[in-house]
């Protein structure tokens, strides 16, 4: 799900994918994403400057909600964490199921989190308590 | 107290190694890649100076050696901007100006008093003259209350200026930031002799403390962080023989439109240039506030160097004034250095940069107070909170809105305004387009500002770096090929790059700044004619 909801000149996430599946006619477009063509590599938000593309998925009432990170302590697979939405509010605490770590991507870590379903739409961000 | 950085989440400092400077005779411990001001501020010192006039506490401002507020006198020399000059072992400093020294400076009495007996400016054409045969009395006790440093007496200053060097080059570039180095490279595949002149003892101008990732073209860096950038560019710089870069480098003045002069570590550099390219960028605006000079109250940008730069913890709990995407930036980036984000607070009605940019620090929990503003910096000799307001549809205050905000820092993002002081010296015609942010020189297309003398970047109208590296290429390709070197397609490359230009601005984003292009690019090239030194 691309969150870029006004026209500024930026084209990092059409050209990040090698698949073609954000399309985009001129630098200052809304990118419009194929979904038949996206595999969910992420490609794109690892390196969005904005933050605002996210991966959503649902299963047996499940939701993954995966998300760009750039703060410190980063989590642990299985680590506890605060839930917030958009206006930054703790909505609840979600568990960390998958990582892919900030020394891999220049600092932006994206984190997937498990979240009940009906939280996929509201949860954007989340907050990460030291030990 | 040690304010240093430890650990962040995006960059690993080299701070290289530990070194002593005598602070007003302390030990201060300092590391050999922080600047003067850097180190002092680590070490908990917040007045760098004090006021020429009624001796108010001054803190740094802008930590690019523009604002001069921290200048101090460095092992006898008085006024050496600290925030531009590196940290070298047992190196003495003090403050210059104040009485018993700048913390308690008991000539701040000239504050209050000012008032009573109005001290306004030129008072002592006014004041003070008569007897006349007291007027030189007058004087010198006028001079010794106001000022700057004092001259070392002249037999013990051995740095003079001695030695001269002499250079020619086919292309000089000032300012070694985004614009000037995509200038210099384009340039440097090309001509023979190129020369790369900036003050900082880096390149890579304001994208070294630039720690996210950029907006733009994916072709120009969109997507990667500008101090990723800087390295990289500065890399290409590096690996071009052509180019000979002269680093903390001032240029105080161009001549006859062709001659560059540049003071370099006490050293005059005469540069003759066939074609001089200016990317001097931009310096931060302020605001008008009651206590606006109150140590606390920094640039956007002087936070950012001493942040991402200098790994510095700038103040435990920030106030940011404007909401442009320099203030969002720069709030997500004190977050991410462990600074709380007291509010962002905006006249305007709406949020002034990228929406998504405004949605990442909104998540993290931070208020955005729009139709609000300033009002006033609490505390006496440094920030302990400042006071905010609602504002009316004409940008006034209303009353019985105010509220207190804790706070230690207080960041002034209300925009840029060009550094266009040497493009007018080598003889632009400047036109005031507040759209492009002030003074800008008038240019073609190929933003030649008059025979043989180019700008480039932020100077020309701030803007962002993706179009400052783009005008740096076809400023470094139109001035080499107007000399006859070239390679085959140049033609077809600048087409497309000023194709690209035109796209980048062709949004509601853009709109502005094509509205102030209007007026400063001339339509033919016959206009701009040859420099007045000249003719």
């Amino acid at each position: 799900m691309i969150e870029c909801i006004q026209e500024i000149p930026c084209n990092s996430c059409a050209l990040a994918c090698k698949l073609g599946a954000i399309r985009m006619d001129n630098v200052n477009d809304i990118p419009k994403i194929d979904l038949d063509k996206c595999t969910g590599c992420m490609a794109c938000a690892m390196v969005c400057p904005g933050q605002a593309i996210f991966l959503l998925r649902a299963a047996d009432g499940v939701g993954y909600v995966t998300l760009p990170y750039e703060f410190l302590p980063v989590p642990k697979v299985g680590d506890e964490v605060g839930t917030l939405d958009r206006e930054g509010r703790v909505i609840g605490r979600s568990k960390v199921t998958r990582i892919l770590p900030p020394e891999r991507n220049d600092g932006t870590a994206l984190v997937t989190i498990e979240v009940p379903e009906e939280w996929a739409l509201e949860a954007r961000a989340i907050k990460v308590e030291r030990e | 107290m040690d304010g240093r950085i430890t650990e962040h989440p995006i960059v690993r400092f080299d701070r290289g190694k530990e070194i002593t400077l005598y602070f007003e005779s302390k030990r201060v411990k300092a590391h050999a890649n922080e600047t003067i001001a850097a180190a002092l501020y680590a070490n908990g010192l917040r007045i760098f100076s004090r006021s020429m006039k009624y001796h108010r506490p001054r803190g740094f401002f802008c930590a690019i050696g523009r604002c001069s507020a921290c200048m101090m006198t460095v092992d006898g020399t008085p006024n050496v901007r600290t925030c531009m000059v590196n940290v070298q072992d047992g190196m003495q400093v003090s403050r210059q100006n104040a009485f018993p020294n700048a913390d308690h400076d008991l000539l701040s009495i000239l504050d209050k008093l000012g008032f009573y007996f109005s001290l306004a400016a030129g008072f002592y054409h006014r004041k003070m003259i008569r007897p006349g045969f007291l007027r030189q009395f007058y004087l010198r006790l006028i001079t010794s209350f106001v000022g700057l440093g004092k001259l070392p007496p002249k037999e013990s200053s051995s740095k003079s200026l001695g030695t001269k060097i002499s250079e020619s080059a086919d292309v000089v570039v000032i300012g070694g930031g985004p614009a000037g180095l995509t200038a210099a490279l384009e340039a440097g595949r090309r001509c023979p002799k190129v020369i790369l002149l900036d003050d900082k003892r880096m390149l890579g101008g304001q994208l070294v403390k630039q720690t996210h990732r950029f907006f733009g073209d994916a072709r120009h860096y969109a997507g990667v962080r500008g101090i990723r950038i800087a390295e990289k560019l500065t890399k290409q710089v590096g690996e071009l023989k052509s180019i000979t870069p002269y680093l903390g480098a001032s240029v105080i003045g161009i001549y006859d439109g062709r001659l560059v002069a540049a003071v370099q570590d006490n050293r005059l550099l005469k540069i003759h240039a066939k074609k001089i390219i200016v990317a001097t960028g931009a310096y931060e605006r302020t605001l008008v506030f009651e206590n606006n000079d109150l140590p606390g109250v920094y640039g956007a940008g002087g936070v950012q160097t001493l942040m991402n730069t200098y790994a510095i913890k700038p103040g435990m709990k920030a106030l940011i004034v404007g909401s442009g995407n320099v203030g969002l930036i720069l709030s997500y980036q004190l977050l991410q250095a462990g600074v709380k984000v007291v509010a962002i607070v905006e006249a305007l009605p709406g949020i002034g940069g990228y929406l998504v940019h405004a949605a990442k620090v909104r998540r993290q929990g931070v208020e955005i107070l729009t139709s609000h503003t300033i009002v006033k910096a609490l505390g006496r000799n440094r920030v302990k909170g400042a006071i905010v307001a609602k504002v009316d549809d004409s940008f006034n205050p209303i009353p019985g809105t105010e509220k207190r905000l804790d706070c230690d820092l207080i960041c002034i993002a209300v925009g840029l305004t060009p550094t266009y002081e040497l493009a007018s010296h080598a003889g632009a015609q400047l036109s005031f387009v507040p759209e492009l942010g002030g003074f800008v020189a008038r240019r073609t297309r190929f933003m030649e500002v008059c025979d043989g003398v180019y700008v480039a970047g932020d100077v020309s109208g701030i803007e962002e770096a993706t179009t400052a590296m783009l005008e740096g290429q076809i400023v470094g390709v139109h001035a080499s090929l107007k000399q006859g070197y070239g390679l085959p397609d140049d033609e077809k490359q600048l087409g497309a790059w000023i194709k690209r230009l035109d796209d980048e601005r062709s949004g509601p984003f853009g709109e502005k700044i094509r509205r102030g292009l209007r007026s400063v690019i001339v339509p033919e090239e016959m206009e701009i004619g040859v420099c007045p030194a000249l003719s």
